[in-house]
């Protein structure tokens, strides 16, 4: 190999410096992108937690505002519904009193019962109110719990979801069926959350489908919780999806969680709903 | 020896093989991207014609002269159409004082009957600042920046800035050197080469990321 001669040398070391220069400068441009991208994802992760904070005190306000509304049945109608029951109950026991308390009426009554037959009539219509009022307290009481978060937090997701099932149930205009594990993995709270979401759909479901059936199947499988809810109902167009509030709610609810909702709906054709949220043991 | 044929060679081998990561993202490529094909097309072209005429003890200086006004015109065009409209001026003015150098150069000779180091080595320095700029108003002006190392455009980029900014002084002087020391010339050409496979490697690595838009 000949020597290199000091021009040559001059001439390969400057192109050398150079080069170097020239990695210096790239180095320093991928040094800035990554500490762009660095920020860029410490800015997504403080707007999804703010975002998540906001939903929460969101979801914290509804849920004060469903234990006020709780309270309200149990403590204020409740209360009303019962003392009428009350009543309805004195005025029945009367009424069957009333013959013998006041022998001298007997005949009197007697003679007014065969003309009319209204009392007999009444007293079967006290019976009914009664057994309405009953029926109506019973409901409300369900209600009231199903509202009330510290009443849920007692029992699991599945036990409140039966209850609310059978709640619905009970009033014919729809049959629910549901089928999965006996019990979740996931928590307390979580589990809340996931049952507000499902009362949620249901009552969508009831309120807006016509639907006769819902079927709710749930599923845990590789720390990953599959609900999946589908009617008979009218389905909808899917485009609508963001105008509902209630799907909003459900999408929050469902983000909060860390999992996502997803719509199969056209119209005429029924709607299934999808959840799917991890699962931490 | 084997080396040094081969680095004698890899001027016309890089681009060729270069050419070849282009066939698959033609049709997507925007025309920024065609520059950069036709730049590498013209490197393949005159290195192969220059090399054939040294076989045939031709003067190849021609070669080397077209090659450097044709690539400098084309990547002129691609960052003219890439860099923001604010600075085009600059791009137009560096474009017209070359043209003047390049008239004057040859005027006098240069490039035909010798190697024409002042062309080269203006085109050189005007392509790396070309780059700068690049690689300033991407980073300062453009809110897309954070995928610029998904972007064909930039590693190409990072390819051109490579390439002219090592070969300056070796285009600086090239003239110069050929007359002094001819018999020892040839180490540069070769360092010359391997900086034009680093830039083949760059557009390579670009032309993978999939990513043909401008950012």
């Amino acid at each position: 190999m000949p020597q290199l001669s000091e021009n040559i040398t001059l001439v390969l070391g400057g192109s050398i410096i150079l080069l170097q220069f020239t990695l210096f400068i790239i180095m320093l441009i991928l040094a800035y992108l990554k500490r762009g991208k660095k920020h860029l994802k410490e800015k997504e992760f403080m707007e999804s937690e703010f975002e998540k904070q906001l939903l929460q005190s969101q979801l914290e306000t509804q849920e004060e505002t469903l234990h006020k509304l709780s309270t309200e049945i149990h403590d204020n109608v409740g209360q009303l519904l019962n003392s009428t029951k009350l009543l309805i109950g004195i005025t029945q026991r009367t009424l069957i009193q009333l013959p013998n308390s006041i022998p001298d009426l007997d005949k009197a009554l007697e003679e007014a019962m065969n003309q009319t037959d209204s009392i007999p009539d009444s007293a079967h219509t006290l019976d009914m109110a009664d057994e309405t009022l009953a029926k109506a307290i019973l409901e409300l009481r369900n209600l009231s719990r199903s509202f009330n978060k510290d009443w849920l937090a007692q029992f699991n997701f599945l036990h409140n979801l039966e209850t609310e099932i059978k709640r619905i149930n009970a009033g014919k205009t729809m049959h629910i069926l549901l089928s999965g594990p006996e019990t979740l993995t996931l928590k307390a709270n979580q589990q809340i959350i996931l049952f507000r979401i499902v009362q949620e759909i249901l009552q969508n479901a009831i309120k807006h489908s016509g639907a006769k059936n819902v079927d709710i199947r749930i599923k845990e499988e590789n720390q990953l919780l599959f609900i999946s809810i589908s009617d008979d109902g009218n389905g909808f167009d899917e485009n609508s999806i963001t105008k509902s509030m209630g799907m909003l709610n459900i999408n929050h609810r469902s983000r909060l969680l860390g999992g996502t909702a997803q719509w199969h709906t056209s119209a005429g054709s029924g709607t299934r709903v999808t959840i799917q949220l991890p699962v931490n043991p | 020896m084997d080396l040094i044929k081969i680095l004698n060679l890899i001027d016309v081998g890089a681009p060729l093989v270069t050419l070849f990561f282009f066939i698959k993202p033609f049709k997507k490529m925007t025309r920024e991207l065609h520059y950069i094909f036709l730049f590498v097309c013209v490197q393949f072209i005159t290195n192969l014609a220059a090399s054939i005429l040294e076989l045939i003890k031709v003067n190849n200086y021609a070669m080397y002269a077209a090659n450097i006004v044709i690539t400098f015109s084309l990547l002129s065009l691609m960052f003219y159409s890439l860099i923001n409209k604010q600075i085009d001026k600059i791009i137009l003015a560096c474009s017209l004082f070359f043209a003047i150098t390049v008239i004057v150069s040859l005027l006098n000779g240069d490039g035909i009957s010798y190697y024409n180091s002042t062309i080269s080595a203006v085109a050189s320095f005007i392509i790396t600042a070309y780059c700068l700029i690049y690689f300033y108003w991407k980073l300062v002006n453009d809110h897309q920046s954070n995928g610029l190392t998904k972007s064909a455009f930039f590693w190409i980029s990072i390819g051109l800035f490579t390439y002219y900014t090592g070969s300056f002084f070796i285009f600086m002087s090239y003239k110069f050197l050929i007359n002094q020391e001819a018999n020892v010339i040839g180490i540069l050409w070769r360092f010359h080469n391997v900086l034009l496979t680093i830039f083949c490697i760059y557009t390579i690595y670009g032309l993978t990321c999939r990513n043909y838009q401008k950012t």
